[in-house]
């Protein structure tokens, strides 16, 4: 196994030492690996602040030295990421999103992602409006045509 | 959903998620009714619900699967309204009917690209429904005429639909267009009889299959012209299904195109499809089929033993290679319709307790659906759609 340390360096150049097996998780990452002459300080990944990759690290880590082999580990592991999930507010969450887009995380972005269907759900057409900081740009009779012709989703 | 919307209301953030990742990434993994529901968040929004073509698509990979929400493609058997899913849960269900079929006598006849069609009590009325939106369209029909195929794409709305019905009493078949809103006569020769439950696809967007005994007639809507052609395992005895279909083959729609499957003497499914086709002078001179996989039920069977010991129980045979061989066999298996991708679907119907079995051609895996059976033949292909039927 490789021990190989990699150093990535945050948006306000924080750096993050981890191992390889644990950085190439990240298909961005693992490109710029094998594509670019390495800063001094580390990968520079301009875009993501070192809030957020303190958590894409904490999660990769976890990811990468838990292989389960049973139903069990499978369990456990799925309980770390609902409490992963669970300390963080909407405003990282929506970060992590656009960081586990950027850097090609699949199973983060589909955490991530499913996080924010599960708490759309239930919502009302207000609440998501309010979620996304949306504009009602429909006129009152547009949303009543609308309302109408989907009546079964409100019910 | 009280208790969601509790939660929300302690956050109030600044949104700065692109609209790529909300509607690539999040709003497929919605149930329905929520994707629905957000129609009315904005503008862009009810444009995109309503006209992203990839919408269904991702939703069955990555959406939820609640009972009784058709959301991932399968098999729909009209007569007794069941769908089957082919999503990781694996199960048949009666679905969801709305308002206008309940209390009355409705006939189910097929579906066709995620729209349902059947008709309505009196037989003057033909239906077209989304199972997943609700949306309906209604189209007249004649008392004499029997539609037997639904033309219609809901991704190619400008077409309208068009719907092949035959005529009662002098074996010649007639078109509908939603186009004219009129019954014409289609071509000028009489056609074959075709039995009361047939089974009948839609591809290419011109063309409809109907399977009937060694043959399948074909109508091409287009053209309007129609003919016949041989069924690949031609020369094999054909033992007809009351219904018309001879239960050891069936016709579905694989990547647009007809496929064929059937099983052979020797316990084989062999799955079909269309190869390149020859015109000549308006009419097809030669189809060519192209046989796509091969699979031997005796090795699947071996393969994964646990999912058929209970029957191979039933069947008292002890050896495991003669039991599998007796299981495979065309007395009882019967191929159902190939939708393409990985999954293979056939239903092993022994002493009148039918399952169905879904053989996936990748993993080798063998699964059995689960859910209360009720088997009736014919079943079509089913792909669900969130698009409105066209009109």
């Amino acid at each position: 196994m490789s021990t190989k340390k990699i150093t990535l360096l945050s948006s306000d150049r924080e750096q993050f030492i981890v191992d390889e097996a644990v950085a190439i998780q990240s298909q961005t990452i693992k490109n710029l690996i094998e594509d670019t002459v390495p800063d001094e300080d580390g990968i520079p990944l301009p875009v993501v602040h070192s809030r957020i990759l303190a958590k894409v690290t904490e999660y990769l880590t976890k990811h990468a030295n838990y292989k389960p082999h049973n139903d069990a580990a499978k369990e456990e592991l799925k309980n770390w990421d609902v409490k992963f999930l669970g300390k963080l507010d909407n405003n990282t969450l929506f970060d992590l999103i656009l960081a586990a887009n950027y850097l090609d995380i699949k199973g983060l972005l589909d955490l991530t992602c499913q996080a924010v269907a599960d708490l759309m759900k239930g919502m009302s057409v207000e609440e998501v409006r309010k979620l996304f900081n949306i504009e009602n740009d429909f006129t009152p009779e547009e949303e009543e045509a609308v309302r109408k012709e989907n009546q079964w989703a409100f019910d | 959903m009280e208790e969601e919307t509790k939660k929300v209301a302690c956050f109030g953030l600044q949104s700065k998620l692109t609209e790529d990742i909300i509607f690539e990434e999040i709003l497929p993994r919605l149930p329905i009714k929520s994707i629905f529901r957000f129609k009315l968040v904005s503008q862009k929004w009810l444009n995109f619900i309503t006209n992203d073509p990839l919408l269904p698509t991702h939703h069955s990979q990555k959406g939820p699967n609640t009972t009784n929400d058709i959301t991932s493609s399968g098999l729909f058997c009209p007569r007794s309204q069941l769908f089957i899913s082919s999503d990781d849960q694996n199960h048949q269900f009666k679905w969801n009917k709305p308002e206008f079929m309940t209390g009355q006598p409705v006939e189910v006849l097929g579906c066709c690209n995620g729209l349902i069609y059947g008709m309505l009590p009196g037989y003057l009325k033909i239906f077209i429904f989304n199972p997943i939106t609700k949306h309906t369209v209604y189209a007249p029909n004649l008392l004499n005429h029997r539609p037997v195929g639904l033309v219609a794409d809901p991704r190619n709305p400008s077409l309208g639909f068009t719907i092949l019905a035959m005529h009662n009493d002098k074996r010649k078949f007639k078109l509908y267009s939603s186009k004219t809103g009129e019954w014409r006569v289609f071509g000028d020769d009489p056609w074959y009889p075709l039995p009361r439950y047939h089974q009948a696809v839609f591809t290419g967007g011109k063309r409809v299959y109907l399977s009937f005994g060694k043959h399948i007639t074909w109508f091409d809507v287009e053209r309007e012209i129609a003919g016949m052609i041989e069924c690949p395992d031609k020369g094999s005895d054909i033992r007809v299904h009351p219904y018309g279909q001879p239960y050891y083959t069936n016709i579905g729609v694989c990547d647009g195109e007809l496929s064929y499957s059937n099983l052979t003497r020797e316990g084989e499914i062999e799955i079909w499809s269309e190869g390149q086709n020859i015109w000549l002078q308006g009419k097809i001179l030669m189809f060519v089929w192209v046989k796509k996989h091969t699979v031997s039920l005796p090795k699947v069977f071996k393969g994964n033993w646990n999912v058929v010991s209970r029957i191979c129980k039933k069947i008292k045979i002890s050896n495991r290679k003669k039991a599998a061989r007796f299981l495979a066999h065309r007395s009882w298996v019967s191929p159902l319709p190939y939708s393409g991708g990985e999954h293979i679907w056939f239903t092993i119907n022994l002493d009148d307790h039918p399952k169905v079995f879904l053989y996936n051609l990748r993993t080798k895996e063998l699964k059995s659906i689960k859910g209360d059976i009720l088997m009736e033949y014919p079943f079509f292909p089913f792909i669900p759609t969130l698009l409105p039927c066209p009109t």
